[in-house]
């Protein structure tokens, strides 16, 4: 007995030694080394591309590049010439009866019948004919008589589509405690308003007819002075397809207004000289009637430098006068106009060459400069539109000094702030260049605010390639640019930070226009060499 | 992972094998339980680490966490000769009962159960992929660095099996049924790595195979394939002038595992050149977005799935042995294992009996996963029914880092 006791207490005790021994182990981190790595990280081809979009690039036979731009200036449509207000009209009936007075009211007796005129106020315009896109038409009947009644809303010169012109409701019976109430609703989308009036001679003006009585089923209805029948009669969310009449002689004033421009949207500094410069207006109107531009302030302005240049050109000094559009019945032909601005006739290379990323446009807008000489015909549909638009045609026959493009990229590493694998190294760009432009790169860290929080050192530049006796690039050059990234920096991009890339062009000869073919090119190669840490990813 | 290191260690030190991978003394009658008892219950356990170039401290530094520092892969990295580097591990435990056929107490054999749980692991690999794995390619720019013929084979199962165990010489026979928790095995026959000047292009020529088990996971209570093994050992004394001698002859875990249909592969005879991910527009990196699926099909690294059979990592042992004087005893053993990165191990025991109950040994061994070890071995009975043995094959292992191979077997025997 003795002799087994003894070896349960010896594996016992070493069982105890052994889970010890285990337990140390449990929750060990992972063993981390630090490794340099030296590897390929991108390729790509670089070309005018990339920063601009086949919708503003247009490539000429011999392989120059045109950049053609087009951007709205202003647009004014319907809203701008006629809004409808919401309308109401209430037709109420009392029963003259003195004090305590009442009178027995036979069934099918006609309690309101009405003619009566309704204008609609349209400021300046005198509407000869309405036909609208959108409307309802309610009609709401409150009653205190005893007896159901029934109404009926006749609008004279107006043509539901379904070919009637009148609405017609119920409403119970009701008392002066306890008034009863009714609501009928119509559609009024495509119904045409003829508002001339009862005569046809007159503008905005609808004839209408108003009636009620009580059931002629029913027993009538014993009245007092303290019974009544209300009609009340709503126009709501009128919406124009078409109109037609005299719009007035009104002057819309159009205030400096910014618009974007989004060409230059990639460079954020630098200039370029630009050759052949050629900027169209276009201005397009689709309402019937004669209109008067007065253009005020045409500038461009670059938010970036604070840059601005004010347009110079006869049109800024004289009114742009445009004919009115053709009413074809159920659509309309605009009528155009434009005119074209280049070096010789205006000041637009200047206005282009700050790279604006804003036009301030100011203008007055006269409507029937020359009174109603249409008789009344002035029309609108609801597709019309007044618009201006320029068209930008710049070939890239250029000079450019410090051209910068800017990209901010959210490097995505492996790891956290807490732990992360990378540890510092240096990037070398490689690059074939094939554009006749030499470029700097540069790289900051900044924060969400773009704030530099550190700059990245970069070794070398890409060199420009040459010029040929016809100025154009045969051969690409090789180069090398190297960054060094610092431990702290790249601790930095494991924060809330962004790598600001930056591309500073310049041409190779400041004094002398080069084109940029669509063959140009440049190959970039990005290689690292890393402290790598394994395992240091948290 | 906190189980299967629990797992892993007991296995590393709560049982042994009879004729497992450690250092393990010569039967000796008088210190050893008496083989006539009715009931023995036997549980052991081994774990052998070997390396024939990598310094101890290195993968300690790895099994103990944390910074590993330069210096210390330095050192296992200037240590190397050549390019056939092999390390390994062995690691078992195993539960077992020998007993008696009812009304058969006086016959010769005895039956016999045993359950074990194996892990097991070779490595292959050359000097450059040590140097790539620790340092970085950086150091090979301009550079070829040859990463073959290299291979990694890893394998984890347990067996049960019944069997009958000879009282007298040790000769047994059992045939255990085999479940396969996982296993991955890389053979590269042919393997370069170019780094290009400034990294502007990595070039690498790859042919060799990839197997794998389910990829969900291969632990311990994972069951992934099914198999036999057949286990057998057969001991015989003979006289040669009046010394008696001993020859044995051994094979362990001699059989498969048929993998599931989960199972993976992957065969690559490739060149690769990457010179960087191909981007659209430098000026939209943020789009750029390169997943996993990407990188497996740009590599060409998508998995064949089907069922393997793969040999399980036996090993054959042969021992020949002779008494020496009266109370010791020297023997001359070789054994292989089926595993990537094992040579065939010779080695040398001495042992000698002190008093009646305790047997000391030493043992002299090169090969396996390694090259020279020391070992030592002892052995020690409580009473009549304990019997407790210990044992490393690398003495230095415990005392420096700057060596070579560490491991430790245990065993406890109750007879009863």
């Amino acid at each position: 007995m003795e002799n087994v006791r003894f070896p349960i207490r010896v594996a016992s005790l070493g069982l105890l030694i052994l889970s010890t021994l285990v337990g140390c182990r449990k929750d060990v981190e992972p063993s981390r080394w630090d490794i340099d790595a030296l590897v390929p990280i991108l390729r790509t081809r670089f070309t005018l591309s990339d920063i601009l979009p086949d919708s503003v690039r247009t490539t000429e036979a011999d392989g120059t590049i045109t950049l053609v731009y087009s951007d709205d200036l202003f647009a004014l449509d319907l809203d701008t010439v006629l809004a409808i207000p919401d309308t109401s009209l209430v037709y109420p009936y009392a029963f003259p009866l003195p004090g305590n007075d009442s009178f027995d009211l036979p069934a099918g007796f006609p309690v309101i019948s009405e003619n009566n005129l309704i204008r609609f106020d349209f400021d300046d315009l005198a509407l000869r004919k309405l036909i609208l896109r959108e409307g309802r038409l309610k009609l709401i009947m409150r009653n205190k008589i005893a007896s159901q009644v029934f109404g009926t809303f006749g609008l004279n010169g107006v043509t539901f589509p379904d070919g009637s012109s009148a609405l017609t409701a119920s409403v119970g019976p009701g008392t002066a405690a306890d008034p009863t109430t009714s609501e009928a609703e119509r559609d009024l989308a495509y119904s045409i308003f003829d508002l001339r009036g009862p005569q046809f001679n007159d503008v905005n003006t609808l004839g209408s007819n108003v009636s009620a009585q009580l059931d002629p089923n029913g027993s009538g209805a014993l009245v007092t002075n303290q019974d009544s029948i209300i009609v009340k009669v709503a126009y709501e969310g009128l919406v124009p397809q078409y109109a037609s009449g005299y719009f007035g002689n009104r002057v819309i004033t159009l205030e400096p207004e910014s618009n974007a421009i989004d060409l230059f949207a990639n460079i954020i500094d630098g200039t370029i000289d630009l050759n052949r410069v050629q900027v169209r207006l276009n201005v397009e109107s689709g309402i019937g009637m004669d209109l008067r531009v007065r253009l005020h302030q045409l500038r461009s302005v670059n938010s970036n430098t604070s840059n601005s240049v004010d347009l110079q050109h006869a049109i800024m000094n004289g009114p742009i006068n445009l004919n009115r559009a053709l009413d074809l019945g159920d659509t309309f032909q605009p009528s155009h106009y434009q005119t074209t601005l280049n070096s010789d006739n205006s000041n637009v290379d200047q206005f282009l060459e700050i790279l604006p990323d804003q036009l301030e446009l100011a203008l007055d807008l006269e409507m029937n400069p020359l009174g109603d000489i249409s008789n009344g015909h002035d029309f609108f549909y609801y597709d019309s539109k007044l618009r201006a638009s320029l068209e930008l045609e710049l070939p890239l026959d250029l000079i450019a000094t410090g051209l910068t493009l800017q990209n901010l990229v959210k490097v995505d590493l492996p790891g956290s702030a807490e732990g992360h694998a990378i540890r510092n190294g240096e990037l070398h760009l490689f690059t074939t260049n094939g554009f006749p432009l030499d470029a700097q790169l540069v790289l900051d860290i900044v924060d969400a605010d773009n704030n530099v929080l550190s700059n990245v050192p970069v070794l070398g530049s890409l060199q420009a390639a040459a010029l040929d006796a016809d100025g154009l690039v045969q051969t690409p050059v090789e180069s090398r640019s190297d960054a060094i990234l610092s431990a702290d920096q790249v601790d930095l991009l494991y924060q809330a930070t962004r790598l600001r890339v930056r591309i500073v062009f310049n041409t190779a000869d400041q004094s002398q226009h080069v084109r940029l073919l669509e063959r140009y090119a440049a190959d970039l190669q990005i290689t690292a060499k890393v402290n790598y840490l394994l395992n240091g990813v948290k | 992972m906190g189980s299967s290191r629990w797992i892993a260690g007991v296995v590393l030190f709560s049982s042994l094998n009879g004729i497992g991978q450690t250092v393990l003394l010569q039967p000796d009658t008088i210190v050893d339980l008496n083989a006539w008892w009715s009931n023995s219950i036997r549980i052991h356990g081994s774990a052998d680490y070997n390396s024939n170039t990598v310094f101890n401290e290195l993968p300690l530094g790895i099994y103990r966490g944390g910074d590993l520092s330069r210096s210390i892969r330095e050192r296992s990295l200037n240590a190397f000769d050549g390019d056939q580097n092999t390390a390994g591990y062995v690691a078992e435990g195993r539960l077992s009962w020998a007993g008696s056929l009812c009304n058969a107490e006086r016959t010769m054999w005895r039956p016999l159960i045993s359950v074990a749980h194996h892990e097991v692991g070779g490595l292959r690999f050359t000097k450059d992929q040590f140097a790539i794995t620790f340092f970085g390619n950086a150091a090979y720019e301009n550079q070829t660095a040859e990463l073959a013929p290299s291979g990694f084979e890893q394998i984890r199962y347990q067996t049960i099996g019944i069997g009958a165990q000879h009282r007298n010489n040790g000769s047994m026979v059992r045939v255990d049924l085999v479940r396969g928790n996982g296993f991955s095995s890389v053979d590269v026959q042919n393997a370069t790595l170019f780094t290009a000047i400034d990294g502007r292009e990595l070039r690498t020529d790859v042919a060799g195979e990839y197997y794998a088990s389910d990829t969900a996971g291969g632990s311990w209570d994972r069951s992934n394939g099914i198999g036999a093994a057949l286990t057998g050992q057969w001991n015989t004394s003979f006289n040669l002038g009046t010394r008696k001698m001993r020859f044995g002859v051994a094979v362990e875990d001699l059989g498969f595992v048929a993998w599931n249909e989960r199972s993976v592969s992957i065969t690559k005879d490739t060149l690769v050149t990457y010179d960087g991910w191909q981007v659209d527009n430098i000026f939209a990196l943020d789009d750029v977005i390169i997943g996993k699926d990407v990188v497996l099909d740009t590599l060409g690294l998508r998995y064949k799935r089907g069922s393997i059979t793969r040999l399980l990592p036996f090993r054959a042992h042969l021992m020949i042995g002779m008494d020496m004087w009266n109370t010791g005893y020297l023997s001359l053993n070789l054994d292989q294992r089926n595993i990537v990165g094992y040579i065939p191990q010779i080695s040398l025991m001495a042992s000698r009996r002190f008093g009646q109950r305790t047997q000391l040994g030493a043992v002299a061994s090169y090969g396996g996963f390694g090259v020279f070890r020391l070992g030592l071995a002892a052995k020690h009975r409580i009473g009549k029914h304990v019997l407790l043995q210990l044992s490393t094959p690398h003495v230095p292992g415990f005392f420096m880092g700057r060596t070579r191979g560490l491991g430790l077997s245990f065993a406890a025997e109750f007879a009863f």
